[in-house]
């Protein structure tokens, strides 16, 4: 039996309509300082660059984490911890009856598991109510795990 | 498979969990309140500043008032007087209006759309702390040597470019308050933006999310502008440069049209997260949905785009071609539009509702009545013909402050009764509400409406001495404002105060027919809310 547990993040808007939006606002701006510029007012350009440059790495930083996400999923002979983030993907397999769970503390925000000297921190895409929750029936799964066999 | 948050997987309805456990510790002490993070004591720390430089505004229009109760120089010199005047208008619009709205938002909008908080909580938490200092800059300028700027709130050259050091802390002040909106409207974009609920689009967002999207969009629009405005004064004044000075080759008619280009969008900014307010509490005391959703989101938009176009009506006493006044007349009258849809759907959601007069109801009716009555005025002051008669009178300062004390403010004070409760958790004292309400709309009334007379007749804005003819209405106008001002004083010590400390307890959605995700958290809001996003249907 295999159980599975997909951590991420909300993300109500996709990377290709924050570029859109970003696009209107950009055209909206750009079309405004070369209206100023024009009348010899070229330090709204400034402005507006340095403006739409902190726009843009708000964008960029929601649209690039949109698809950010954690799965995690148990078999009898195999965790699979699957993470994409940032549009990199990671695998992480380790062996389920040799790890330990260490939930969050204060000291340490995420879930900790650790298998034959493999660390892995999870839960950095949901809050900490969640992580306690994951981590509570991630324990209990394991324990049935290692009970099976 | 179990998916957890927001995350969603179909059909999964992600449980609601407002613990407010061990596991959340948080900063307690002075440490909260600087590093605090945490979009409610963020929402707070706006409110509180702002209702500070409300009351610091408030006094120096008592200065202004007490000036102005009998002819001939009384108490302060012209000099002074202007000073008033100018950080008056600064500290209200600055201080006041813009950060109470933010506050709001920051308050409101997670809670409102199921996001956990900010998108961006740090950088939520240094655009407030920018404000104090600007603050601060604005008022020890009375302190330099030559005084505040008392070139009025518009910074006209050439009165701006011979002020005292005075002028260079109030450019500074306006800058770290436009870098403080902007990082704001970034933040507000962002949140709303992405992080919504899963299940809830575009067009089922809360009005007030709605206003204050379009404004922030036209905050990021406009404070390039400002910030330019302000610098080019700078320039002027320390580095050699004649843009705004005639004698150089300048023109100082240019930075008005800056300015107001800038300071006209400005003037929706601050009333549109107003009309969002209005639109649930209208809806909410009506026991009925708000009539005509789609037309106010698309009537909030149409405002905010054409309020690019008209901002030359400010200028029609300066000089302009015919057809130029034609096309911002006509442009600026196109306002009305948007905006009659708008009054049209909050009359038409109170029709044949259950309708009861709670204080948040009270001060929403009494937005309506008020700001259509400055909403009129406006109309009138759009006519170049009749605009050119009244230009730089009280007529004009008439209507202003109808849009603004009865508009924002009283929307203000709406969305503080009708949430309150969720902030604190108690509810307010309904006579003393009540109290507030009355006095603050028949001294609201009695302090702005002579003014459209005075102005008619003739009374120059920004004057500290004015003729005989004049003192019965002055006279009258600052007993009133006095009373407005001690209305507002009662407020602060007779109905925050103590909402804050005590009362009856709050149900979590106080108001029958109020609608929202705000209202399925507890009341006081805990202090981590939508850890997992709400499912909306």
């Amino acid at each position: 039996m295999q159980r599975e547990w997909l951590l991420q993040r909300n993300c109500s808007m996709t990377p290709h309509r924050s570029a859109k939006v970003y696009g209107c606002l950009g055209a909206a701006m750009a079309v405004l300082s070369l209206v100023f510029a024009w009348r010899g007012f070229w330090f709204v350009s400034v402005f507006a660059a340095i403006e739409m440059a902190g726009v843009a790495l708000a964008v960029r930083h929601w649209a690039r984490h949109a698809g950010d996400r954690e799965r995690i999923a148990l078999s009898a002979d195999c965790l699979l911890i699957e993470r994409i983030q940032a549009g990199r993907t990671q695998c992480i397999r380790l062996d389920p009856y040799w790890t330990s769970i260490a939930p969050p503390t204060r000291r340490q925000r995420l879930i900790g598991l650790a298998s034959r000297g493999v660390k892995v921190e999870l839960g950095r895409f949901v809050s900490e109510t969640v992580r306690h929750r994951v981590a509570d029936e991630l324990r209990s799964a394991l324990r049935s795990t290692s009970y099976l066999a | 498979m179990s998916a957890i948050p927001g995350a969603g997987s179909p059909g999964h309805a992600a449980r609601v969990e407002h613990a407010d456990t061990e596991l959340h510790a948080h900063p307690h002490g002075w440490r909260r309140w600087l590093y605090g993070t945490n979009h409610k004591d963020i929402g707070s720390l706006y409110l509180w500043f702002s209702l500070i430089m409300f009351m610091t505004g408030g006094v120096l229009a008592l200065f202004i008032r007490l000036e102005l109760f009998q002819p001939s120089l009384q108490f302060f010199q012209p000099e002074l007087y202007n000073q008033f005047v100018t950080m008056h208008g600064l500290i209200m619009v600055f201080g006041a209006i813009m950060p109470a709205f933010v506050g709001f938002a920051n308050w409101m909008v997670p809670l409102q759309i199921g996001a956990s908080d900010m998108a961006f909580a740090r950088m939520n938490n240094f655009s407030f702390w920018l404000l104090p200092p600007a603050a601060v800059m604005l008022i020890a300028s009375f302190f330099t040597s030559g005084g505040a700027t008392a070139s009025g709130w518009t910074l006209y050259p050439p009165l701006s470019l011979q002020m005292g050091f005075g002028m260079d802390l109030a450019i500074f002040a306006i800058h770290l308050l436009g870098a403080s909106s902007i990082m704001g409207a970034i933040n507000i974009i962002t949140t709303i933006l992405n992080m919504r609920a899963p299940g809830m689009h575009l067009m089922k967002m809360p009005m007030f999310c709605w206003t204050w999207l379009i404004t922030a969009y036209l905050l990021i629009a406009v404070m390039p502008v400002l910030a330019t405005a302000v610098t080019m004064l700078l320039t002027d004044r320390h580095f050699g440069t004649t843009f705004f000075n005639a004698a150089g080759g300048g023109d100082p008619v240019m930075f008005q049209h800056i300015f107001w280009f800038f300071g006209h969008p400005e003037v929706y900014i601050m009333i549109l997260p107003g009309f969002g307010m209005i639109s649930h509490i209208i809806p909410a005391f009506s026991r009925k949905p708000l009539f005509g959703y789609a037309s106010m989101v698309y009537a909030t938009a149409a405002i905010a785009i054409l309020s690019f176009i008209v901002w030359a009506h400010h200028m029609f006493a300066t000089g302009m071609p015919v057809m130029a006044q034609l096309f911002f007349m006509f442009s600026t009258l196109l306002v009305a539009v948007p905006t009659g849809v708008k009054v049209f759907n909050w009359v038409a959601t109170m029709w044949r509702g259950s309708l009861t007069f709670e204080t948040p109801m009270l001060f929403a009716v009494g937005f309506l009545w008020v700001f259509t009555i400055g909403g009129l005025s406006g109309v009138l002051l759009s006519l170049a013909p009749i605009d050119i008669q009244v230009h730089d009178t009280y007529y004009v300062v008439a209507h202003f402050h109808y849009v603004l004390v009865a508009g924002s403010l009283f929307a203000l004070f709406a969305g503080y009764y009708f949430w309150a409760p969720k902030w604190t958790g108690h509810m307010y004292n309904e006579w003393r509400g009540k109290f507030h309400f009355w006095n603050s709309l028949v001294w609201v009334n009695l302090t702005f409406f002579p003014m459209h007379f005075l102005g008619l007749a003739g009374m120059p804005r920004r004057y500290a001495d004015y003729a005989a003819q004049f003192t019965d209405l002055h006279a009258f106008t600052s007993v009133a404002a006095l009373m407005f001002g001690l209305t507002q004083v009662y407020f602060l010590f007779f109905i925050v105060i103590p909402n804050i400390r005590g009362g009856p307890k709050a149900a979590a959605k106080p108001w029958d027919g109020a609608e929202g995700l705000e209202w399925t958290v507890p009341s006081p809001a805990p202090f981590h809310t939508f850890d997992t996003p709400p499912l909306v249907k």
